[in-house]
């Protein structure tokens, strides 16, 4: 062992070495090509969040820009504020309008506010248009009862089109 | 004559090493940069919207229906909380059409709602809307299945023609009801 270790010695007669970078490169240009796929600049960005699953779908449509509603099985956010509070994945009691059963009095508050900045900006924008397009990401779990109360809500507030975010099957 | 030289000062043996490292540190550090900034902009789920692009003529037919405001035509899919569907076919103000498709094994039977909507879409091609009034209790992931199924045809579906008014030629399309109207969110 020890001859083998003199002889090495004897060899490599340098105090510094070089660093095979060789195989580190190859991994890297290899981890680029897929990030690169998978690169994106899409209008919607999911934010994980716990309690937002979104369902699957074979539609292949890309999203368009519009005010951002999460309805996750913790409460019901706006351009990723929360407005609602769930509890059990339910809306309270004390969140609903006492003379409309379907009214989301703070989410009515949330997308009025952005009613409101879209109208001004179109005001004083020629080319922006309100279009009252609203993109909802909501669990898969939540019954329809509570999806409703929000489509109610927002097209309360001027929100007359909705899309659905879903996962593409691809 | 160079060749001959090479030759000669290899044999001599004063160029012992023909092959030489490659420096790749500053590749390296542009990598480990790059890396990063791509994993922050990458997707590792692809996020869509139910709605669809279509064909001229298709989508010439369904503005039609959507602007069309005394449709002689509508069609009601209900969705019951024991998972089965109820399909009210209505021509104007008279006659009205239920069609029952109970659940399979305890879930949505949507192969026969498939079917049923396909027959239906032949029967009448140019009505592109459906008025879903689900249940409260059902959940979204259905509801999104629902959709899927009433929008377009499958590969083992039969071909779905729509008749150009003007050249009065047949478009084959895979299209069938692209709206989903939830027609109980208001005053349901």
């Amino acid at each position: 062992m020890s001859r083998v270790v003199n002889a090495m010695k004897r060899n490599n007669k340098k105090s510094t070495f070089i660093l095979q970078l060789t195989a580190m490169v190859d991994m890297f240009t290899i981890i680029i090509v897929f990030l690169l796929k998978s690169y994106s600049t899409s209008a919607v960005n999911i934010t994980p969040q716990k309690g937002l699953d979104l369902p699957m779908s074979s539609s292949y449509t890309s999203p368009v820009e519009g005010v951002k509603v999460v309805v996750s099985k913790m409460g019901i956010f706006v351009q990723d504020r929360q407005v609602i509070t769930f509890e059990n994945g339910k809306i309270l009691n004390r969140d609903i309008a006492s003379e409309d059963s379907d009214f989301i009095s703070d989410l009515f508050k949330a997308l009025n506010n952005e009613a409101e900045k879209a109208r001004a900006i179109a005001e004083k924008n020629e080319e922006y248009k309100f279009d009252g397009k609203i993109i909802m990401q909501a669990d898969k779990e939540l019954p329809y009862g509570v999806l409703k109360k929000v489509m109610y809500t927002a097209s309360m507030a001027g929100y007359a089109d909705l899309k659905m975010a879903t996962l593409s099957m691809e | 004559m160079a060749f001959k030289r090479n030759k000669i000062r290899f044999k001599s043996g004063s160029d012992e090493e023909s092959t030489y490292d490659l420096d790749l540190s500053p590749m390296l550090a542009l990598m480990v940069t790059l890396i990063p900034i791509m994993l922050l902009a990458t997707v590792f789920v692809k996020v869509t919207i139910i709605e669809s692009a279509l064909p001229q003529v298709v989508q010439k037919a369904i503005e039609e229906d959507r602007n069309n405001k005394n449709k002689k035509i509508s069609i009601q899919l209900n969705m019951k909380k024991n998972k089965s569907f109820y399909l009210n076919i209505s021509k104007g103000k008279r006659s009205r059409k239920s069609i029952k498709i109970s659940s399979r094994g305890g879930q949505w039977d949507l192969n026969r709602l498939h079917t049923q909507l396909v027959t239906i879409k032949q029967k009448y091609p140019r009505t592109f809307r459906i008025d879903l009034v689900p249940a409260e209790s059902v959940s979204y992931e259905d509801i999104v299945k629902v959709i899927d199924e009433a929008r377009g045809t499958k590969s083992e579906d039969p071909k779905l023609y729509i008749r150009d008014k003007e050249s009065n030629k047949r478009v084959e399309t895979t299209v069938m009801f692209p709206d989903i109207i939830f027609s109980n969110v208001v005053g349901g």
